[in-house]
């Protein structure tokens, strides 16, 4: 509940006036002067302003997490040693860390805004020399590149300390007498950094945010929709040059996933050569992106491994580690070439131009509004994952599973596509319940997919290595772990589809999509129609 | 944020006085708002050293049973302090009611946590300069509190009195992990004081390894009026309080 109101000024000597007629008025004492560059931060996709914050960093290396609407600090800390931050972890243990790890998870830091302030502090002090208000003379320049390129603002701060709210009332009528009156809403210089540098908070999100009209064209709906991945793609190719953190080339790779799935979804609205094509390279490049995603899955799970192991086994690990970076590294090479080849820009052009120019004869399934294919090619995917996931029991192989799991990964693709055709709720209800289930399917392919490559690890580890033995145990424990946590997921499989045929899901799903989508389920139950 | 999380309770406490209490419970205070911990430091001592220390007058109007009562009066109590992210509860001569209060209430060994439970919006951490005696009050800071901490000088009497805090927790089935003692006032130069210091560090794992030396930096916190890290951040000293701060905040966020 700290209080200060801002009192924005003209210019610096405006405020040192009226540090000197309030100096008359009040007992003040300089107590320092003081300049100094700050950072502020966010992760690409400002996830820290998603959750109300920023982090803001000095030269002194002392970072605070601050609220945006408010302008209060939170939880802070010194930073020890040199360099930027750029992840959670490159802070010292404690609440700040507690609270960045939550808010950033796997993403990096990246500098947003760069200030120098200049702060000059007076102190009001009572009969025993404490501190009963302080007034801060402040002066804030954008910096671009290491350069101050423009005064953001002066101000003069009246900061109130709690239990001494009397003293700072009896200077803000000393300051309305002499007719200079605070900002109404406090905000930090941050933000006027912000809008000074062109910058604009949430300008990235890897979520699907398209708006259709029920009444358009189907060509045109899917237009929109691939353009907007397209987009998303584009956006993130820089930050996977600078391999700045694992998520950019995430983003990037379920884009295209979707403008794959949106390519073979939303049937006969572009021509069926050029639809193939575009399918089919699509599909190169998303191969192309395999090697360094599995790779980058595994180095993000390293901590949890380490803790499955017992001490004495640890080092085996470590050694497992050092060989996957190693492939990572050549692994990301490889990809990176692809997307500086001109192959890649040339495919990337292409796409756009289709997207922007192709005026092929109209057939009735690109010229059918757009409303009725939602309907349509939802219920189908509902009817599909209906009889496949009925027919999956203890005994059905893993592989059914794996398939149904990109059944579901389409529908949810198409629940984002088409969100904004239906009642927002409904897609909210849809989708908080389809959740439960793809991450149970999505844990077991990742239990699947981990022990399959450790297994080729072991198989493919050459005896000769000093190493070997002690890399195999670690190995080895870590694939019978993965075994058993496979079959936990497995039976809870069954519970979580259970859910989906319960009697309000299936109504809902009635109700926006028509009753094919739930077809398979009669048969069952005959006695509920 | 850690408004999800429960405040942490600690609090300073000895049944004899002069043993460093006042000096450890501020300068603890003052090295864990260093540390990013929003601190609210409570002087239920009488004498009032901790808001001396600190350069903090009570209010003249304090009700003691509105006090306890929390809410918007509780919260008007509170100063700030000259450190960021340290505020101060002072002290006043009628805390001393505070036991017949405590005494009419339900639950009356118990009270005091829904008090300090309605400070976790505001705090991380609250630290309890606690009264030198064993009554209804101190038994409330011991309930109330994740570790009560224990300066002890290591003399007979003092280590005497140490042993008659850990029969009464013993005695009224309080967790004996939740008390923590830690060698205050220590003379390297007294062979009495390094063969106690290292007899008890032996065999007594309720024993922080840290011992506070006797030094004149920590007596100059008087005429200063300020935590001893903020005048002399290099002293022998003030190093061996940011131990002491190391061991608790271990123990407090386990």
């Amino acid at each position: 509940m700290k209080l200060h109101d801002t009192y924005l000024l003209p210019d610096h000597t405006v405020g040192q006036n009226l540090i000197q007629e309030l100096g008359r008025l009040y007992p003040l004492e300089k107590v320092s002067q003081a300049q100094k560059r700050q950072t502020a931060f966010d992760s690409f996709d400002w996830r820290l302003f998603q959750g109300g914050y920023f982090l803001l960093g000095d030269d002194a290396r002392h970072f605070e997490l601050r609220t945006t609407g408010t302008d209060e600090a939170r939880q802070q800390a010194r930073l020890p040693g040199k360099g930027e931050p750029q992840f959670w972890w490159d802070f010292p243990e404690g609440r700040l860390q507690a609270q960045l790890k939550k808010l950033l998870d796997v993403r990096a830091l990246l500098p947003i805004t760069q200030t120098q302030q200049s702060l000059e502090t007076h102190n009001a002090l009572n009969e025993d020399h404490k501190t009963v208000l302080r007034l801060n003379l402040e002066e804030v320049t954008l910096v671009d590149n290491g350069k101050p390129v423009r005064s953001l603002r002066h101000a003069l701060q009246v900061v109130t300390l709690r239990g001494y709210e009397s003293e700072a009332g009896k200077l803000r009528d000393i300051l309305d007498r002499l007719g200079v009156f605070p900002e109404s809403r406090p905000r930090h210089f941050v933000m006027a950094a912000l809008e000074a540098a062109g910058k604009r908070p949430f300008d990235y999100s890897s979520k699907i945010d398209i708006t259709l009209n029920p009444l358009q064209s189907t060509r045109e709906a899917a237009r929109i929709i691939h353009r907007h991945s397209l987009e998303v793609m584009r956006r993130n190719e820089a930050g996977i040059l600078a391999d700045i953190d694992s998520e950019f080339l995430h983003d990037y790779r379920v884009a295209m996933r979707r403008t794959r799935s949106a390519l073979s979804l939303i049937r006969g609205v572009f021509p069926k050569a050029q639809t193939e094509r575009f399918k089919k390279e699509f599909s190169q490049l998303g191969r192309l992106t395999n090697p360094v995603r599995d790779l980058d899955v595994y180095l993000l799970e390293r901590e949890r491994y380490r803790a499955q192991l017992p001490e004495n086994l640890r080092p085996g690990l470590d050694s497992f580690f050092q060989d996957l970076r190693e492939k990572r590294v050549a692994a990301y090479q490889n990809f990176v070439k692809g997307l500086n080849s001109s192959h890649y820009k040339k495919f990337i052009k292409r796409w756009e131009s289709f997207l922007d120019k192709d005026e092929s004869p109209p057939t009735p399934a690109a010229t059918r509004p757009v409303i009725e294919t939602a309907r349509r090619t939802i219920a189908k995917r509902f009817e599909r994952i209906y009889r496949e996931g009925l027919a999956i029991n203890d005994l059905s192989p893993d592989e059914r599973l794996h398939e149904l799991r990109v059944d579901f990964k389409k529908i949810r693709y198409l629940l984002e596509f088409f969100r904004s055709l239906f009642p927002a709720r409904d897609v909210a209800f849809l989708v908080k319940r389809l959740r439960q289930l793809q991450n149970v399917l999505g844990n077991l392919n990742d239990l699947h997919v981990q022990q399959l490559t450790l297994n080729q690890h072991l198989s493919e580890l050459s005896p000769q290595r000093p190493d070997a033995i002690p890399l195999a145990a670690s190995l080895g424990v870590l694939i019978a772990n993965l075994q058993k946590e496979k079959e936990t997921v497995r039976t809870q499989f069954a519970a979580s589809f259970a859910e989906l045929c319960e009697a309000k899901f299936v109504q809902k799903l009635e109700t926006l999509f028509g009753s094919k989508a739930t077809s398979p389920l009669k048969p069952i139950n005959p006695e509920k129609n | 944020m850690a408004k999800n999380k429960k405040v942490k309770v600690l609090s300073v406490y000895n049944i004899k006085g002069g043993v460093g209490k006042t000096a450890a419970a501020v300068n603890l205070s003052y090295l864990a708002a260093q540390a990013g911990w929003r601190t609210l430091l409570c002087d239920f001592d009488p004498q009032g050293a901790s808001s001396y220390y600190l350069r903090i007058k009570p209010e003249d109007k304090m009700k003691p049973k509105k006090l306890l009562k929390g809410g918007s009066f509780a919260h008007k109590q509170i100063k700030e302090s000259d450190y960021p992210n340290l505020e101060l509860l002072p002290a006043h001569l009628d805390y001393r009611h505070f036991d017949l209060l405590l005494d009419k209430q339900k639950k009356s060994k118990s009270r005091l946590r829904a008090f300090f439970d309605g400070f976790a919006e505001d705090y991380d951490l609250i630290v309890i300069d606690a009264p030198p005696n064993i009554t209804l009050l101190s038994e409330n800071i011991f309930r109330a509190s994740d570790l009560v901490l224990i300066p002890v000088i290591p003399t007979t009497l003092s280590l005497l009195t140490y042993a008659q805090i850990r029969a009464f927790f013993d005695q009224e089935d309080l967790p004996a992990r939740r008390a923590r003692a830690f060698f205050s006032m220590v003379e390297k130069r007294k062979s009495l004081h390094r063969e106690t210091v290292e007899k008890y560090l032996q065999e007594d794992p309720h024993f922080f390894a840290v011992q506070i030396p006797m030094a004149s930096v920590v007596e100059k916190m008087g005429p200063n009026r300020a935590p001893v890290p903020s005048y002399a951040a290099s002293s022998p000293a003030a190093r061996a309080y940011g131990e002491l701060w190391r061991e608790t905040a271990a123990v407090l966020e386990r």
